[in-house]
């Protein structure tokens, strides 16, 4: 995750200095996390990238009032979420996005087997486990596990009560104990 | 015995309780659970001990990994610049180092005044370039396309350059690049050999790299390319965008990859092996799909993020990825030895780390280096 002084910083120079060198590490940071999250909604890699470029643009443009945003980070998600709208419905001729339609793609939260002493066993149902989630749950889990927001911060991304955050991380964390007790068990009986 | 308690522990938790337990542990993992809660929590964990050994296995099989795909995201920058650019946006700061020594202005950023800046520096580099880089000697060539300008890497090393056109590539270790005269004015010409990633700048004169006898030619797209002169196929793997392929020695036929999508050619369709056994022979040609590993990331491109990959490849063939990306030389004593199946991932530094975790893999052999040799045996 992102530290929290490193983000300030950065944006402190770019609000205050038109730091270009801390815009461009600004842009690294982000830019993986925001494309993936914006293809949740575009379908489309490219597309995504494109939104990602839009939203740097944007941010740019607008650099004089960041230094009044009061949580950066799950403001550049907000305005991801809004411009990744936007693009789905150019490119799907006014598609609708619905959450259960969202592509959820999670990839760094899985260990390495070696590193991790877990078996290779395991790690695929890890994987299979979370990849059966419902779209909406992995989403949410994903936002709160990969890219770090807090339940709240979902929340309001996502137009959801907090209690269905809640709700939905909770069946996340059980289904993937689950996966990963199924194993144990068996491991210890051996 | 303590640890078959632990299994019927986990059997008696009452399953509300369970997801209690869970609802309250995700508050604690992302620090928003408030003081009543932390106390419901460790009561809760008092009340079944064995349930926090389950948890902490989770969140230590959950650690998120650090992302190592910096590379994809500088080239993407590369491309938001070019976008800013359009909208009158210039970061002279971030140009070449040439350029930014030349400027001496207080404000970091301008506008369009600052643009006569990057063609100088980039006229500056190349000029540079054909001072230090080796000239290579002439070759049979169209008559305006003597070699301009020349890259290479020596085995061990990786190099990213930006040519004249913006287009960005990165050079794997033991690979040249040139690119002939005009180059960005008439023609977009270049030839490889070894191994590269481009990320084409989209232009109206058609990029195209030869590469042994296989011709490529692109419009603005990110692709990888493998010809090394002694391997025996030619490798394009695509990621954006669209490429043509066509082969000498198959005049006439033409392939097109779409995202993802990699073509495999034999470099010597006359000389392909047929075993009498089984009356099989090897393809003229693969078209197949690019290949990810459990993680996602892509296997062809795995280099360009300083990742050694191989999945099932014998000892042989990793050895020979190995020699290229250290800059050594490698042999093996003993056949058996160079038959074995291995697969892993490294983004390791030295040889002796890297032969050392693929002992760990349960790979029976000795390794001995003497200088930049190297002998494998039983």
């Amino acid at each position: 995750m992102i530290p929290a002084s490193l983000l300030n910083k950065l944006i402190y120079r770019i609000a205050f200095d038109d730091d270009a060198i801390a815009y461009k590490e600004l842009f690294l940071l982000y830019h993986k996390p925001l494309v993936n999250f914006s293809s949740t909604i575009t379908k489309s890699k490219e597309s995504a990238e494109e939104v990602v470029s839009d939203v740097f643009l944007k941010l740019w443009n607008t650099r004089g009032t960041l230094s009044r945003v009061e949580n950066f980070h799950l403001y550049i998600y907000i305005i991801t979420k809004n411009l990744s709208i936007n693009r789905l419905q150019k490119d799907k001729k006014d598609q609708a996005f619905s959450l259960d339609d969202a592509v959820v793609e999670i990839k760094n939260i899985y260990p390495n087997a070696d590193e991790k002493m877990i078996t290779a066993e395991m790690l695929r149902r890890l994987h299979d486990a979370i990849e059966q989630l419902p779209p909406k749950c992995r989403l949410i889990f994903k936002l709160i596990k990969e890219d770090g927001l807090k339940h709240k911060e979902v929340a309001e991304l996502l137009q959801l009560s907090l209690k269905t955050v809640e709700n939905q991380m909770t069946i996340a964390l059980k289904k993937i104990a689950d996966s990963i007790q199924f194993n144990l068990t068996r491991s210890i009986l051996n | 015995m303590g640890v078959s308690l632990f299994f019927i522990v986990l059997i008696i938790f009452p399953a509300m309780s369970q997801s209690l337990f869970w609802n309250l542990f995700a508050k604690k993992l992302t620090g928003e659970a408030s003081s009543e809660e932390l106390l419901e929590l460790e009561n809760l964990i008092r009340q079944n001990p064995g349930i926090v050994y389950h948890a902490e296995h989770v969140q230590h099989i959950l650690q998120v990994n650090p992302s190592q795909d910096a590379y994809e995201s500088e080239l993407a920058f590369e491309m938001h610049l070019n976008k800013l650019k359009e909208n009158g946006i210039t970061f002279p700061e971030l140009e070449t180092a040439l350029s930014s020594s030349a400027i001496d202005q207080p404000t970091p950023y301008s506008k369009s005044k600052r643009k006569w800046f990057i063609p100088v520096a980039v006229l500056t580099v190349l000029l540079i370039a054909a001072f230090i880089w080796n000239q290579a000697p002439e070759k049979t060539k169209p008559v305006d396309e003597r070699n301009y300008g020349e890259v290479s890497t020596k085995p061990g090393s990786k190099t990213k350059l930006v040519l004249p056109d913006s287009t960005v590539v990165w050079l794997n270790a033991g690979s040249k690049l040139t690119y002939s005269d005009n180059f960005g004015i008439t023609n977009r010409n270049t030839t490889l050999t070894g191994e590269a990633f481009f990320d084409v700048k989209k232009g109206t004169i058609p990029f195209i790299i030869h590469a042994n006898a296989v011709h490529i030619k692109v419009m603005g797209t990110a692709f990888n390319v493998k010809a090394y002169p002694n391997e025996k196929t030619t490798e394009t793997s695509l990621l954006r965008g669209r490429v043509e392929i066509t082969f000498d020695k198959r005049p006439g036929e033409k392939w097109i990859l779409k995202p993802n999508e990699k073509l495999i050619l034999n470099n010597d369709p006359e000389k392909l092996e047929t075993t009498s056994i089984d009356k099989k022979s090897e393809p003229v040609y693969v078209m197949g799909n690019i290949t990810r590993t459990l993680d996602s990331t892509i296997l062809e491109t795995s280099w360009v993020e300083n990742k050694l990959i191989f999945q099932d490849e014998s000892f042989a063939d990793i050895a020979k990825k190995m020699e290229r990306w250290y800059g050594v030389n490698i042999t093996f004593k003993d056949e058996t030895v160079a038959n074995y199946h291995l697969y892993g991932s490294f983004t390791t530094e030295t040889i002796n780390e890297a032969l050392d975790a693929l002992k760990t893999t349960g790979s029976k052999f000795t390794y001995k280096i003497e200088g930049q040799n190297i002998t494998i045996a039983k």
